[in-house]
């Protein structure tokens, strides 16, 4: 019942309100944090799973940012809510495989959200649109705050937050911008940067983050250290890495549609926009790749019958849990298709 | 075009992916790309920590033996795993673990804040514990001439001494 009003509510990222949102679709602070007293997740007993969990839940209850939140235990969940949820980037693959104890905190908007028993057993998050790190480092920070209140976190003055995987100690912090970069992709240009950020210590993933695949000329972009610098330095660092990205690409939009690759660029839109608006059946990553072009047009100011809110929507909306979700049964990959296409003819023709 | 993993069917799917930083592209047919995993199989993390076992002035038969004095997981189970056992596996860790941090994030030494209730020992008789197990840490460190360690050790000693709680 939950996650129907979910699916009904909308997400705070995808409203397309935050800083240069035409090339961010959002940002993301994440903070690792684990209980001093309690033996790590990996190995420990589902008994003491439970009581993390309990604690957690506890503390959440009373903590002030999370004021109306839905506390969701995976076990109770079907596997297509499940996928729902790692869709909406509330939860990871990881969680969601091992359901037991395990459960996600949502709070309004899906702006802040804790996963408990992960790897660690609190990943706190922060996620909304546009280019905002800054303003989510200090929601995550205040939610980081408002839970110490009630739980004793694993920390050390030399070490700083202690996480299972040495690879999050110190701040446990990371920081990441889903990128649009259709102009930089089409130029053959996406390489040679992705390789410089890699020498800044940054790493460049698809848009589910663990994973490596890339869907839609979309890209994020997060710090790959997390010990060393303060907080205030990390999010310098990451926040000019990605604006410079932005720049390289604005700059490479306008010049394509001055240039004398116009009417190519025209020819991918125009196309792009007539088959999501006559299709019959499309897959996902078709859909994606084509709601990239109609983003890349919007931003150029063309006239295109979309707005970066109703294009958001649908990247959230076209994935297929979110389809079986509105369908309210499990479907086919062909059925997922064909629903999908239909939703998107109606978007379009409106 | 074929498909570049079994060589028989027609692509029909074009797989974008991003390796170490890197984009790469590759034709499959359906059948194939179904059977890929979404995540990619090989931690790079594993790789540098399974790399790191004959590397720098911490000797495998070294780490090899060690166990943590908290939850008991021992330093070679670490390594196959990539994930530690307890907030306590850090302290008894620290010499390999040091080396590690180092390599991951060229630093082993947190520069941030820490959540409120954990900047320093609550109390004089949680503060005078740390102290004695941190000397004795200190001791062993040098009897074994691991000096990284031992000034590690000797720093920590001296901010938990300068610490009025």
């Amino acid at each position: 019942m939950q996650l129907q009003n979910m699916l009904r509510t909308r997400m705070a990222w995808a409203q397309a309100t935050g800083p240069q949102h035409e090339t961010v679709l959002s940002s993301r602070v994440r903070l690792a944090r684990n209980l001093s007293r309690a033996p790590f997740t990996s190995v420990a007993s589902p008994k003491a799973c439970a009581a993390v969990l309990q604690s957690v839940f506890g503390a959440a209850r009373k903590a002030a940012p999370f004021k109306g939140a839905a506390f969701l235990e995976l076990e109770g969940l079907e596997a297509i809510e499940r996928q729902f949820l790692i869709e909406r980037r509330l939860i990871s693959h990881a969680l969601a495989a091992e359901p037991k104890h395990r459960a996600v905190i949502v709070g309004e908007r899906e702006v802040l959200s804790v996963m408990v028993n992960e790897e660690d057993h609190l990943r706190l998050q922060a996620v909304d649109s546009g280019l905002c790190l800054k303003e989510l480092w200090q929601k995550a920070e205040a939610l980081d705050e408002a839970l110490a209140q009630g739980l004793e976190f694993a920390a050390d003055p030399r070490w700083g937050h202690l996480t299972a995987c040495p690879t999050n100690a110190g701040t446990g912090l990371r920081l990441s911008a889903l990128v649009h970069l259709p102009a930089l992709s089409l130029a053959g240009q996406i390489n040679p940067l992705l390789e410089g950020l890699g020498r800044l210590q940054m790493t460049a993933r698809g848009i589910y983050g663990e994973g490596t695949k890339v869907i839609g000329d979309f890209y994020q972009i997060s710090n790959a250290t997390t010990m060393g610098l303060s907080e205030a330095q990390f999010l310098e660092k990451v926040a000019r890495a990605v604006s410079g990205l932005v720049a390289k690409e604005m700059d490479l939009r306008r010049s394509l549609v001055e240039g004398a690759q116009k009417t190519q660029v025209e020819d991918l839109i125009y196309r792009a926009l007539g088959i999501l608006s006559h299709a019959r059946r499309i897959s996902y990553e078709e859909t994606m790749q084509h709601l990239s072009y109609l983003r890349m047009a919007l931003s150029l100011g063309w006239k295109v019958p979309a707005s970066f809110e109703m294009l958001n929507e649908l990247i959230i909306l076209a994935q297929p849990a979110h389809i079986q979700m509105v369908a309210q049964k499990e479907l086919s990959a062909a059925d997922r298709d064909f629903l999908r296409a239909a939703l998107l003819r109606k978007k379009f023709k409106a | 075009m074929i498909c570049s993993e079994c060589h028989q069917n027609q692509a029909e799917i074009l797989l974008k992916q991003i390796v170490n930083n890197q984009v790469t592209q590759r034709a499959l047919c359906a059948e194939c790309a179904q059977k890929l995993p979404l995540l990619p199989a090989a931690d790079a993390f594993l790789q540098l920590l399974g790399g790191l076992a004959g590397l720098g002035p911490v000797r495998p038969h070294e780490t090899q033996s060690l166990k943590c004095a908290g939850c008991g997981l021992s330093y070679a189970r670490f390594q196959e795993t990539g994930r530690l056992g307890c907030a306590r596996c850090y302290d008894s860790f620290q010499g390999p673990l040091s080396e590690l941090l180092q390599r991951i994030h060229g630093s082993d030494r947190h520069k941030g804040r820490l959540s409120s209730e954990k900047r320093e020992p609550k109390d004089e008789a949680r503060k005078q514990e740390e102290l004695r197990r941190l000397q004795e840490a200190l001791k062993l460190a040098v009897e074994r001439e691991r000096f990284e360690e031992a000034a590690a050790l000797r720093d920590k000693i001296h901010r938990l001494q300068a610490y009025k709680g």
